[in-house]
């Protein structure tokens, strides 16, 4: 489960200016005419840390964890990119085609 | 031991097995009956029906994952079919039983043309992959088929772009066409070489890969790694090992980063909050301190005994952090007792902490979070906790009414008004604290203030009907006082004050008391003027004749003096069900006057009766009315509509309850056996048929019946324990509950409470008697009993004066 920080793409000591320009900026991103679902995701996520009251009671009361595959898939963002060896290449390719033919239906 | 049967010799039973075997998809043996047939003679039906057999077992066995013997079979199949040229399931099975050579030999002599589906057109870019690897897989097949064609020169381009010979790359797969099994890897290998100068357009590359490519996947992960995203650990698991590596090897990930995938990994297959945990922390470096801190912190209240490993990695929790976590694992068990409990160690964590450091918002928060855990099961907590927590943070407005609600709940109207005054205080604009502090004046019959605050109401918030209403009954109920102590002159004054309340004239009530008072000054035309309005107001029909009625007997004149003066309701009419809902607003408003609504009532109940027989009421309407005329003590009137309500709904429990509740005129202790036996029938019936709201009222009912009970139980006592008979009856029977369910609490709980009550106490060692002792001690005290006063032979005093135990 993604936190209100994570949702808004915001710092954790993020302050109440902060957070509502990645409010807006969000909202413009996902207007609520066009993905109502994600629009309410932002605006919960906004109501829970909008002002410092709800900013402490956030980090009283709530546990959500950051998501766990969010977490490791950033520390293994690739920083510069590396060509691998033909072998490599042509034997990812032939072994990824047949695990992918045993798949397709016939 | 069984004896082996006797072999089938002529060929009609061997016909007649085969048959039976065939149709019980018995392949195996009906093979068998297949070839001693033909060992007898050679009929081409027979070799048909064998080549049958074996495609039929072939599939059969395939379906086990047996795929080398279905190749067998299906071999077999084809030698006695010699039409047989192609067939997907064959191709596929060669490929699971790793047979590429056999594959090629297939793919020799299938034309091109027969390879048109999904999975022949898959199966031709595979096999050009798997001859990337395998040249000699080549051989079988001729010099133009596509898969030979192309091969060289995409095997080149691949050599180009691993020596980063980029220059070239361009030229050689320009000389692969777009019809070629290579075409994707021709834009794949493209795509790749453009990562390094212009990610965007490699991404972009990468999304023309067919839609039905066996390279789309691989090529929608490596997307993800040129936008920069990382793999997502369930996605990176699902490919298979050569692409992890090419995945690795293409991010340059270093020890740290494989060692990371490798721990990630063990969570996929386990989805164990433990080992998701222990990743986390062992990594820590890597994920980023911060990050990890967060993530194992918010992750102890569901795996606690991670503590130790995480002080292990983090240093030390706080007092405060291991009782909050506590408490929030508590919540997470729905345990709410033990989570006020941590909540309550939390708090005093943060109170034992240095000035400087002592944050009092963060307190005052906990302290609310208590009350909203507690005001349902535990009031007494919850108005505690609020007034600590204003105590902290007195500007928190919404605390207030919390406050003034729960103390009006637990019958505390003195400190719920104390409350009330703090708050206006604070804030004396605020309407929801305002409008709190005018319902409370008015319960408390304090009129004066509760139309001060209504006029203040008014003044902040212009269109609040709720104080707009209250002023102007306030108004009428003055003019109604004033007319019968002979104060005609006055009367009209309050009327007149109430008039601008009402300017677009909707109050039926003014209109009717301003008529009587024309009527009273011998103006008989406005008179008639007003009445008619008030009448119309109302709505006519019997709501109109129930306030006609009723504002007449509140002036104390005689019915049949007014009844010229206004249209009278026909004997026969029958109110229809919009006009009995609408009677009952009228007769909530009209509760102060009880012996009045009663009167007006009165006069209305042959038209009410022949109404409820006949209007088209629904269940729900019957209950509302039923409840209007218990609110207001009506019994008469509720009596008849609960009669007429039980013999529309003869299963349903609440008009069984409202006429057991008329004919005790509310009061529990005057059930008869057989009202309380039909009161147990209708709770049963209300839980059955899931009516929660009537189960609740007979439930508080029985309650009821069982305090008067209590008190009866109490009074009879000829000498009460512990010195106690000057002790409130409720309190004694609440003190005799609780000491019944002591011996119930486990000698942990009974640590955990006394060592909250009174810390510091040496309290491992002592025997459960003396614990037991202690507990009953703290539960008097709970209850604002002196023990030591009471029980002096177990809680001596400590001297003269003092009036409590050895506690303090």
């Amino acid at each position: 489960m993604q936190t209100p920080y994570e949702i808004l793409d915001v710092a954790e000591d993020a302050g109440d200016e902060s957070i509502k320009k990645a409010y807006l900026s969000k909202v413009r991103e996902y207007p609520p005419e066009k993905n109502a679902e994600a629009f309410q995701r932002i605006r919960i996520a906004f109501e829970q840390i909008q002002t410092d009251k709800q900013r402490r009671k956030y980090r009283l009361f709530h546990h959500e964890k950051p998501e766990f595959e969010a977490l490791i898939r950033r520390s293994l963002r690739p920083e510069a990119f590396q060509r691998p060896d033909a072998e490599t290449f042509i034997g990812a390719l032939a072994e990824g085609a047949i695990d992918e033919l045993l798949k397709t239906p016939h | 031991m069984k004896s082996k049967p006797a072999p089938i010799t002529s060929l009609d039973q061997l016909e007649t097995s085969v048959r039976m075997a065939l149709e019980r998809h018995q392949f195996k043996e009906a093979i068998g009956f297949y070839k001693d047939l033909l060992k007898r003679e050679r009929r081409p039906e027979w070799e048909q029906g064998l080549a049958g057999a074996y495609r039929e077992r072939a599939l059969q066995v395939a379906g086990k994952g047996m795929f080398q013997e279905a190749v067998v079979l299906w071999e077999n199949h084809a030698k006695l079919s010699p039409q047989t040229v192609y067939s997907d399931a064959y191709a596929g099975w060669l490929l699971r039983a790793g047979q590429f050579n056999k594959l090629a030999d297939l793919l020799a002599k299938t034309p091109v043309e027969l390879l048109q589906s999904l999975f022949g057109r898959r199966l031709l870019e595979a096999f050009s992959l798997l001859a990337l690897q395998n040249d000699k897989l080549l051989l079988p097949l001729p010099a133009e088929h596509p898969i030979v064609k192309h091969h060289a020169i995409a095997r080149q381009a691949i050599n180009a772009y691993a020596a980063g010979n980029d220059g070239i790359i361009d030229e050689i797969i320009r000389q692969i066409p777009s019809r070629s099994p290579y075409r994707n890897v021709r834009t794949l290998l493209k795509a790749l070489s453009l990562v390094e100068k212009d990610r965007a357009s490699a991404s972009q590359l990468l999304e023309k890969i067919d839609e039905d490519s066996l390279c789309e996947p691989f090529a929608l992960v490596l997307r993800q790694q040129i936008d920069l995203l990382g793999p997502k650990p369930s996605i990176f698991f699902g490919l298979t090992p050569k692409q992890q590596s090419f995945i690795n090897k293409f991010n340059a990930y270093g020890k740290a980063q494989l060692n990371l995938l490798k721990d990630a990994k063990k969570f996929i297959n386990s989805q164990s909050q433990k080992i998701a945990f222990e990743t986390v922390l062992d990594h820590r470096t890597l994920l980023g301190e911060a990050a990890s801190r967060r993530y194992c912190l918010a992750a102890l209240v569901e795996y606690p005994s991670g503590t130790v490993s995480y002080e292990r990695g983090f240093g030390k929790l706080s007092e405060f952090d291991r009782q909050r976590i506590l408490a929030l694992n508590a919540e997470t068990q729905r345990d709410y007792y033990t989570a006020v409990d941590r909540w309550h160690e939390a708090t005093d964590a943060l109170a034992r902490r240095p000035a400087q450091k002592r944050d009092p918002l963060d307190e005052a928060l906990i302290h609310r979070h208590i009350a909203d855990l507690s005001h349902v099961p535990e009031p007494e907590i919850a108005v505690k906790a609020l007034e600590k927590s204003l105590a902290l943070d007195p500007d928190d407005k919404a605390s207030y009414s919390s406050l003034v609600r729960l103390y009006e709940e637990i019958e505390e109207p003195k400190a719920a008004q104390e409350w009330l005054e703090k708050g206006l205080k604070r804030f004396p604009r605020d309407v929801e604290l305002l409008q709190s502090a005018m319902n409370a004046a008015s319960r408390r019959k304090a009129f004066k203030r509760a139309a001060t605050l209504a006029r203040n109401l008014l003044e902040i918030d212009p269109i609040n009907t709720h104080a707009r209403q209250f002023l102007i009954d306030a108004h009428i109920g003055h003019a109604r006082k004033q007319f019968r102590a002979g104060r005609i002159d006055l009367a009209r004054q309050e009327l007149e004050q109430a008039r601008p309340l009402d300017p677009h004239r909707r109050n039926a009530a003014l209109s009717m008391l301003e008529g009587l008072l024309a009527h009273a000054a011998q103006d008989e035309e406005c008179a008639a003027g007003l009445l008619a309005e008030g009448w119309r107001i109302a709505g006519g029909g019997i709501c109109a004749q129930f306030l006609s009625n009723f504002e007449t007997l509140c002036l104390d004149l005689p019915l049949s003096k007014t009844a010229r003066l206004m249209p009278v309701l026909d004997k026969n009419h029958v109110a229809k069900r919009q006009e009995l809902l609408g009677l009952i607003k009228l007769i909530d408003s009209s509760a102060g006057e009880k012996k009045r609504l009663s009167d007006a009532l009165e006069k209305l109940r042959p038209t009410l009766k022949k109404s409820y027989k006949q209007a088209e009421l629904s269940e729900d309407d019957f209950f509302n009315l039923c409840q209007s005329f218990a609110r207001s003590a009506q019994y008469v009137s509720l009596g008849d509509c609960a009669l007429e309500a039980s013999k529309r709904f003869h299963s349903a429990a609440a008009p069984v309850y409202f006429a057991v509740f008329a004919s005790c005129k509310g009061v529990a202790k005057r059930l008869s056996p057989m009202d309380e036996r039909h009161l147990e029938l209708a709770l049963d019936r209300a839980h059955r048929g899931k009516d929660h709201r009537i189960a609740v009222m007979i439930e508080n009912f029985f309650q009821q019946l069982d305090e008067s009970l209590d008190e009866d139980f109490v009074e009879g006592l000829p000498h009460l324990p512990f010195g106690g008979n000057d002790m409130d009856p409720r309190t004694m029977v609440e003190l005799m509950k609780r000491m019944l369910e002591i011996p119930k609490i486990s000698r942990e709980e009974m640590i955990r409470r006394i060592s909250r009550a009174q810390p510091g106490l040496p309290l491992k060692g002592m025997p459960d008697d003396s614990l037991m002792d202690m507990m009953l001690l703290i539960t008097m005290e709970e209850l604002g009993l002196d023990a030591g006063e009471m029980m002096p032979n177990l809680f001596p005093t400590q001297g003269p004066g003092k009036k409590s135990s050895k506690f303090r």
